[in-house]
């Protein structure tokens, strides 16, 4: 059981660093997401009444 | 209009099949190491992640290289994705190298040629991430990324050389029998490479599908601001 | 190809006399890399051996920081008045702007590395002047290759929001092989070596000063465009 611990600390860090590299992505990608809805919605009330967009 | 993205799910699955036999394959299937103990275990995943970092910073420099050239900013996302998840694992190098080094070495920080020029190539992708965000301008900011990735990849066997002849360390010695290792060693080891190849492709194709509805949005974006200007010059004509 | 040293010989002499009026920069960045040395004085047991056996790292410190307040300025000073965008109005090459510009800069870094060599001299008690001609070879080439990726690095940090402070971040990282070279090359001849002793440490300063003067001359086009 040498060393286990120092084994045990380096996959954690890994897993970690991954886990939240990816949830970092994933929130990047829902910020997109929802800004594009966001968009989109305010197009839509624009093509109706296209005063309010000036 | 959200696409599931093919290459990065596909990459993704292959991954996670990969890390969840990777630790069999690492802690099981391959002999313990005598002088190391669990410690040469943590090889299994640092040496796959600076492949991959190497990978990571040559196709940033390719990338950059071709968008030069061509002026097509696909080329740019990909570059700068590259350049982001190279950083990541380059960041794993950073992180893992010293909890091996400490047991090992008994100090958490050696000042050899291998361990140098990574932390180097950290230093230097953390300017270009900097000069990413720092920049007013996306398109030159774009060419300057592309700048510093070309020098930065230049650099590389440079740094190794100077820090070669600056420190001669023992490293040469713990890679010759990180490589004539043991067959069960070596498979598990190989087996751990692909992993990574997998986790990183998997990671790359999602950040770059990220990158590109990014960009797609702020084109949107300018566009409607162009609309409204048009639109506001209308109203006060 | 006649015409484009005949404007790089323009863009350098046109530094130099900006220069020369004033003296601003150069008077700024010597006094600067004074006050560095000074401070490892303080910071430091002032005279001990320790000193000594640091000073070539002393004097690339103070002559690393005092170039890229330098460079830093020198673009500075393109942007007041919009004058860069006159200079690529005018029919010279990038290369040859890049050349002009990289000229006077590392004119600008040998004069100060001249100023400043006698007062290590006088403050860390390194003899110098014995090996003086065997010590310009490493200095020139380091001198060189700073002034190359410097030149690049701060016509790109001039555009950015954080303007010169993301030149040293730039350029640090970037610059170690040259920096190694130079202080060990620096080292080296202080404790008697021969240029063959250091060959090793000039093949590499060498090395840097090519490859990067090469690269900067190609890549400068695309820092300059819009």
């Amino acid at each position: 059981m040498q060393y286990i611990g120092y084994m045990t600390a380096a996959y954690i860090i890994i897993w970690v660093a991954i886990l939240l590299y990816f949830l970092n992505l994933a929130k990047r990608e829902k910020d997109i997401w929802e800004e594009l809805q966001g968009l989109r919605a305010t197009l839509n009330r624009g093509e109706s009444t296209p005063q309010d967009n000036v | 209009m959200r696409r599931p993205y093919i290459p990065a799910f596909v990459f993704g699955i292959l991954a996670l099949i990969g890390l969840a036999i990777a630790p069999y394959m690492a802690l099981m299937y391959a002999g313990m190491e005598k002088d190391m103990g669990f410690a040469q275990k943590i090889f299994y995943y640092h040496v796959p992640s600076a492949f991959m970092m190497y990978i990571g910073f040559a196709l940033c420099a390719i990338f950059s290289a071709l968008y030069l050239y061509k002026k097509d900013k696909k080329y740019d996302i990909w570059a700068l994705c590259s350049a982001e998840v190279g950083l990541l694992f380059c960041t794993l190098v950073l992180l893992t190298g010293p909890i091996w080094a400490k047991p090992i070495w008994g100090t958490w920080w050696v000042w050899d040629a291998q361990l140098t020029l990574t932390l180097m190539l950290w230093l230097i992708f953390v300017a270009y991430m900097m000069l990413h965000s720092y920049s007013e301008d996306s398109l030159q900011s774009a060419k300057f990324r592309a700048v510093l990735g070309i020098i930065g990849f230049l650099d590389m066997p440079l740094i190794h050389y100077a820090t070669k002849l600056w420190r001669t360390h023992h490293p040469e010695v713990v890679r010759g029998e990180e490589f004539g290792l043991p067959l069960d060693m070596k498979i598990a080891f190989y087996f751990c490479v692909l992993t990574f190849l997998m986790l990183f492709l998997a990671i790359l194709f999602k950040r770059v599908s990220v990158e590109k509805a990014h960009d797609e949005l702020e084109s949107i974006k300018s566009e409607i601001r162009d609309r409204k200007a048009i639109l506001g010059q209308l109203g006060s004509d | 190809m006649p015409t484009f040293f005949t404007h790089t010989l323009a863009i350098f002499q046109k530094d130099l006399k900006t220069e020369w009026r004033t003296k601003e920069r150069l008077s700024a960045m010597t006094f600067f890399a004074f006050l560095v040395i000074l401070i490892f004085n303080f910071a430091f047991e002032p005279g001990s051996p320790i000193m000594q056996s640091a000073a070539p790292g002393i004097f690339w410190i103070a002559t690393t920081f005092a170039g890229l307040m330098g460079l830093g300025r020198a673009f500075a000073i393109e942007k007041q008045n919009d004058c860069l965008l006159g200079l690529r109005l005018t029919p010279a090459d990038p290369g040859a702007i890049f050349l002009g510009k990289m000229l006077g800069n590392m004119v600008a870094m040998l004069l100060l590395e001249a100023l400043i060599l006698p007062i290590l001299v006088i403050f860390l008690d390194v003899e110098v002047f014995a090996v003086l001609p065997r010590l310009c070879v490493p200095i020139f080439l380091g001198t060189l290759g700073f002034a190359a990726v410097g030149t690049l690095f701060a016509a790109m940090s001039m555009n950015t929001r954080l303007q010169e402070a993301l030149l040293p971040i730039l350029t640090l990282p970037v610059l170690v092989p040259a920096l190694l070279a130079a202080v060990e090359s620096f080292r080296g001849i202080l404790e008697g070596d021969t240029l063959s002793d250091i060959f090793p440490w000039l093949k590499l300063g060498g090395a840097f000063a090519g490859l990067f003067g090469a690269a900067c001359l190609l890549l400068f086009e695309f820092v300059l465009e819009d």
